[in-house]
């Protein structure tokens, strides 16, 4: 069974008099372990259809099945839960929480899932030396580069175990050189079994990802698996 | 969530808005000071003022004649043969003390000072409560020898301390006294003045040729509170028969009716400070519910992250309404102490004993536990129902 399937998936905004359908009946099915990137224009609906997987957003119309769990069937606290649990997300501008140091930041997720201090606390620093942050857990996020608050954001990511990492453009506001060490990082977590849903509208990081789906005004014009060498 | 690190991050998130906080509070600071002072204040009042007569304030009247225009025309008074009249009658139900008044010029060492004389029965001290012994003892039973009782503030006047006062002598009406003790007034009741000096009563009737033996006033304690009404009418009755005049010649006044007074003075001050305290509380709650939401408003985006993460609408709630709790037991806090002082510098500007009343402690963490609860719910509620995305795209 696939880890997500979406069905004739629909999302309409409505802002006063306008209506904008930023997802047509988008169909879709995602197996563990892949690695998957979605791209398109701005404005095609890459990060509606990402907040729908990562259980933020509800479409407006359409079936949803997360590991076999029909989400729309959950309420608020299920879904807190799946996103704690099964998920982690990573945003193009990182969102930590500012007053909060590089170790609380990772902590944070486990915190809602109250896992004890010691637990908590081995798993923080495992994470932040497997991110290369062994040196910065004391640090806030404000005197961390660019480069070093994502691999923040990853940690934190991964700090309950999830199955699935939603990233957001995780290198729109990162150097070349930088976008290279971030995706080295995802590779290798994909590598190791974390499945992962890449939006992105450089075409570069394909070269990365084993699948690629292409959005255009809510629909899904392409949907290509690469021949594995 | 763990209630501790909430706490942690409520404490770190005031701690990074000190000046905002501290504004915040200053109405809150002032009602539970207020609250914490006049409770304090009113407490050691009470102590202070009625604390000595409140254990047999219920058994306790005076006697005397009712000066009023309308009773003036019966033509009565009250003599030594009255008390012996009551003390007999009532010999197993009550004590009966009597005082007569005088004014007399007195030489204190060089000086002569016109002063109050009160001469009373052996047994006054024991009846009245008016006295406190501070130096020396009270005259003995029956005594025939010319002794008094001077005040503290006489006592220090005129021979430096009230220690020093005793045994010298003082000259009334040409006449010598011996200094037999120094007392100190629970004057309230009678503010008269404060040069008064008590002399045995028979003493005074000897030396003054007082044959007719007269009295001003006759202090009754009863020996139980259950009767006590009744015996102070049943004695106005006695004497009013034994001279043949009608009851409302006399009247009586019990130190339980005064008291009420008191308690009742304190009690309206108390609720005018109460409703000044009552409207810094709810100025200072809606400041802290006002606080309470532009932080809502400025940290959406924290809170869509931590929804994103995770985070219930219960864990969101709780994290907010921590935050108000924190917020307003500190206020509580800065506002006891601030009360404290208060009561403190009232009591010694009053000259009044300070009493410690503990539970106003306990009465203001209630009260700011509740004010918390009231103004951080709508805050907190309005937190945790935030749309995570909506939050998360917040700028
Ligand atoms: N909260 C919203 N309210 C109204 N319209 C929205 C909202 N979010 C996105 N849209 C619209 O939906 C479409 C898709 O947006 P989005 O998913 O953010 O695109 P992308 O991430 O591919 O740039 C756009 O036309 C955008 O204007
Ligand atoms: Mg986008």
């Amino acid at each position: 069974m696939a880890l997500i399937e979406l069905k004739r998936i629909t999302k309409q905004y409505i802002t006063g008099e306008e209506k904008v359908d930023a997802l047509k009946s988008v169909d879709l099915t995602i197996e563990e372990g892949e690695f998957t990137a979605i791209m398109g224009s701005s404005g095609s609906g890459k990060s509606t259809l990402l907040n729908i997987l990562g259980c933020l957003d509800q479409p407006t119309s359409g079936e949803y099945w997360l590991n076999n769990e029909d989400v729309q069937h959950l309420n608020v606290n299920q879904l807190s839960d799946i996103r704690n649990q099964y998920l982690g997300f990573i945003f193009q501008s990182f969102h930590l929480l500012p007053r909060l140091n590089v170790w609380k930041n990772i902590e944070l997720p486990m915190l809602y899932q109250n896992i004890r201090k010691q637990e908590r606390k081995q798993r923080a620093k495992a994470l932040a030396e497997r991110m290369g942050l062994r040196e910065r857990m004391q640090h806030m996020p404000s005197q961390l580069s660019g480069g070093q608050r994502q691999r923040v954001a990853i940690a934190r990511a991964l700090a309950n175990r999830p199955k699935l990492l939603l990233a957001d453009e995780p290198t729109g506001n990162l150097d070349s050189k930088t976008t290279i060490e971030i995706m080295d990082i995802l590779q290798e977590l994909n590598q190791s079994g974390v499945t992962i849903i890449l939006v992105t509208h450089e075409d570069e990081l394909i070269d990365y990802t084993k699948r690629t789906i292409i959005l255009q005004d809510g629909i899904v014009i392409k949907d290509e698996k690469k021949q594995l060498a | 969530m763990q209630i501790k690190n909430t706490l942690r991050l409520a404490l770190e998130q005031l701690k990074a808005n000190k000046l905002r906080t501290f504004l915040t509070l200053i109405g809150i600071i002032i009602g539970v000071g207020s609250v914490v002072a006049i409770l304090l204040i009113g407490e050691s009042g009470r102590k202070d003022i009625i604390g000595e007569f409140e254990q047999d304030a219920n058994q306790l009247f005076y006697l005397h004649l009712d000066t009023s225009e309308q009773s003036k025309k019966q033509q009565a008074s009250l003599s030594w043969r009255d008390i012996s009249l009551l003390r007999e009658q009532y010999q197993s139900q009550a004590q009966v003390a009597a005082s007569y008044l005088d004014q007399k010029e007195v030489v204190f060492e060089q000086s002569t000072e016109k002063v109050d004389i009160t001469a009373v029965t052996d047994n006054y001290s024991q009846v009245s409560n008016m006295l406190d012994i501070a130096y020396g003892s009270f005259w003995e039973e029956g005594t025939n020898q010319n002794v008094v009782l001077i005040n503290e503030a006489l006592a220090e006047g005129y021979f430096g301390s009230a220690g020093q006062a005793i045994g010298h002598s003082v000259m009334i009406d040409r006449i010598p006294f011996t200094i037999q003790a120094v007392y100190t007034t629970n004057d309230f009741i009678q503010s008269g003045s404060q040069a008064n000096l008590y002399v045995p009563l028979q003493v005074w009737y000897k030396i003054h040729y007082l044959t007719d033996q007269p009295v001003h006033s006759i202090e009754i304690l009863t020996l139980s509170e259950n009767h006590f009404d009744q015996l102070r009418t049943e004695m106005v009755r006695t004497l009013a028969e034994s001279k043949g005049v009608a009851e409302s010649t006399f009247r009586t006044q019990a130190v339980a009716d005064q008291l009420d007074m008191v308690n009742n003075v304190l009690r309206i001050f108390t609720a005018i400070i109460s409703s000044v305290a009552g409207i810094s509380l709810l100025v200072g709650g809606i400041g802290v519910m006002n606080i309470m939401l532009v932080s809502v408003m400025e940290r959406t985006r924290e809170i869509g992250i931590r929804k994103a993460i995770g985070a219930k609408p219960r864990h969101i709630l709780q994290q907010f309404l921590i935050e108000t709790l924190v917020l307003t037991t500190l206020g509580g806090f800065i506002g006891c102490l601030f009360g404290l002082g208060m009561a403190m510098l009232v009591t010694q500007l009053a000259e009044m004993s300070f009493v410690f009343y503990w539970p106003v402690f306990l009465i203001s963490f209630c009260i700011t536990t509740i004010i918390g609860v009231l103004s951080g719910f709508y805050p907190a509620k309005k937190a945790a129902k935030l749309d995570p995305i909506v939050s998360l795209r917040y700028e």
